[in-house]
């Protein structure tokens, strides 16, 4: 047990079905603390399954996840999760602080519940620290991709996690709010193991410190230099991915910077 | 008709089951268009026509059969939404039906002559009798203390169930609970505006509110306010113009709803137009 100490996330064999269908098969994976591993792959590739299994928010058919040598639902606290825009109503009367807030709630939180003045002084630093204060009264859907996505990692950071787990963070947002999220989990990287399923190859090459490419099955997992190997690797995925063409384009304009943008 | 008010008690119980109801569906109504349970709610509160059935059937007072037969169908409903990944509306559409049919089919089988349901259907709320009064009572203090009791982590589960359920507020009792809630609160209205127009009540009001607040209390309070304030105008209606209740509430809700929501497009026009940002 010793000599694992420094795994974060340990899954072994993870099989997980939904109605039938699969959508991971035998994963092993091992994510070391302090590590960056983006997760990339086609859609319906099974990347946010794997996110889920890891949360406990599904249960795997066979195989183990285990986070700090436990098992995830035993894990809560250790865990923060920033889930995708589409997981919730933007229009739902909540504001930035209160959204942070809730971060702070738990399965012991007792009936008739107030928000303690640590908790308050939790967000306000979180606040202060991701440049939300300002907009600490504005209700969520008048914020800008950016700062909702700001928001939502203040919440999980609410928890006091060890281990950061986002679901693409950095979709639809723009060049600059991306390069602000991606300083800030450089930032928040010194001190916890970050995992974030992204389809921004850009991030891969220049943020991202490890790399596991799913469909279905764990194709690849290992360092995210961006060689002329990974590119094999990448290209060694399933077609979906080679179908996908977004990402290879990035990839290959990555490729060409500074050089001809001719094709 | 303020006189009457004060002679006639029936008027009294009117007023009072008003306002209680209009709480039940100030707190109900703005989780129901937060949640998007509008479907699901409309499921269950047909098939309280059902419980109404049953109660003649058996012989005890229908709201009771009703009260039975809706928290039933709620945890149903939620079982359903918990099992089900695609879309939900083929089994809340057939709850729908399954639940009024069963209504009819208890009332036929009643012995002797048949009971007149338009009571149920479309409510009447001159009709609530101190009894009703206090079923009505006792279900809207469970509502309300329950939704006061568990607001955060309601609020939690109804914002992002996911995040929710990972940072380890307990979603699946929550869920069950605001469905039987909803149960509750139906049973609560069927005498003030009956099992089909229920959804009125349920819905217009926090749409237009949340045009006012982005807080969900404050969304709950003034929900309220204005189911108090239809529910009395409506009332009134009905009594000045001896036209049926229930549906005097709800084309009235209905109206102001209309004139708020073409407001609401104009003014939307001039704030995009003046406002830079705020």
């Amino acid at each position: 047990m010793k000599k694992n100490a420094d795994i974060a996330i340990e899954v072994k064999d993870l099989t997980v079905y939904y109605q039938k269908v699969g959508a991971l098969s035998n994963v092993n994976l091992r994510v070391k603390e302090k590590d960056f591993l983006g997760i990339i792959g086609p859609n319906g590739g099974g990347k946010s399954t794997l996110l889920k299994a890891i949360l406990g928010l599904v249960a795997p058919h066979s195989g183990t996840v285990q986070v700090f040598g436990k098992p995830p639902r035993k894990a809560l606290g250790l865990m923060g999760y920033v889930p995708q825009f589409t997981k919730f109503h933007r229009d739902f009367p909540i504001n930035v602080e209160e959204t942070i807030l809730m971060g702070r709630l738990s399965g012991k939180t007792p009936i008739f519940h107030r928000y303690s003045e640590k908790d308050r002084e939790i967000v306000h630093s979180l606040m202060n620290k991701l440049e939300l204060y300002p907009l600490r009264d504005r209700q969520i859907g008048q914020l800008s991709g950016g700062q909702l996505q700001r928001t939502l990692i203040a919440r999980a950071l609410t928890v006091e996690p060890k281990i950061l787990l986002l679901d693409e963070p950095t979709a639809s947002l723009d060049t600059e709010s991306k390069s602000h999220i991606y300083s800030i989990l450089k930032e928040l990287n010194k001190n916890m193991t970050i995992i974030m399923v992204t389809h921004d190859m850009g991030a891969i090459s220049s943020h991202v410190r490890s790399l596991a490419c799913l469909n279905k099955k764990l194709y690849y997992h290992g360092h995210s230099e961006l060689s002329q190997e990974l590119i094999t690797h990448l290209y060694g995925c399933p077609v979906d991915l080679i179908a996908h063409g977004v990402p290879h384009r990035v990839l290959k304009e990555h490729n060409n910077i500074g050089g001809d943008s001719h094709v | 008709m303020f006189k009457s008010i004060m002679e006639y008690q029936f008027l009294q119980n009117a007023i009072i089951s008003a306002i209680l109801a209009s709480i039940a569906c100030g707190i109900i109504g703005s989780i129901i268009i937060e949640k998007r349970l509008v479907m699901m709610s409309g499921g269950i509160a047909h098939t309280a026509f059902g419980g109404i059935g049953l109660g003649y059937f058996l012989g005890i007072e229908p709201i009771i059969g009703a009260l039975f037969i809706t928290v039933c169908a709620a945890m149903g409903i939620a079982t359903i939404k918990r099992k089900t990944q695609t879309s939900t509306d083929i089994p809340i559409g057939i709850f729908w039906a399954a639940g009024m049919s069963l209504g009819i089919i208890f009332i036929a089988l009643t012995p002797g002559y048949p009971p007149d349901m338009n009571t149920y259907l479309f409510g009447d709320i001159l009709t609530v009798s101190r009894n009703n009064l206090y079923i009505i009572m006792l279900l809207d203090a469970v509502v309300v203390f329950a939704v006061a009791a568990l607001f955060h982590p309601l609020k939690g589960y109804l914002f992002d169930e996911e995040f929710s359920t990972v940072i380890g507020i307990k979603t699946t009792f929550i869920e069950y609970l605001l469905f039987i809630l909803i149960a509750l609160t139906i049973v609560v209205i069927i005498h003030v505006i009956g099992i089909i127009l229920i959804m009125a009540l349920l819905t217009a009001p926090p749409a237009i509110a949340k045009l006012f607040t982005h807080d969900l209390k404050k969304l709950m309070l003034y929900s309220t306010l204005l189911n108090i304030f239809f529910t009395l105008v409506g009332l009134w209606i009905s009594y000045t113009l001896n036209i049926p209740s229930g549906a005097a509430i709800a084309l009235f809700i209905s109206l102001v709803y209309a004139i708020v929501s073409i407001i609401k497009n104009l003014m939307q026009r001039k704030i995009l137009h003046n406002a830079p940002g705020k």
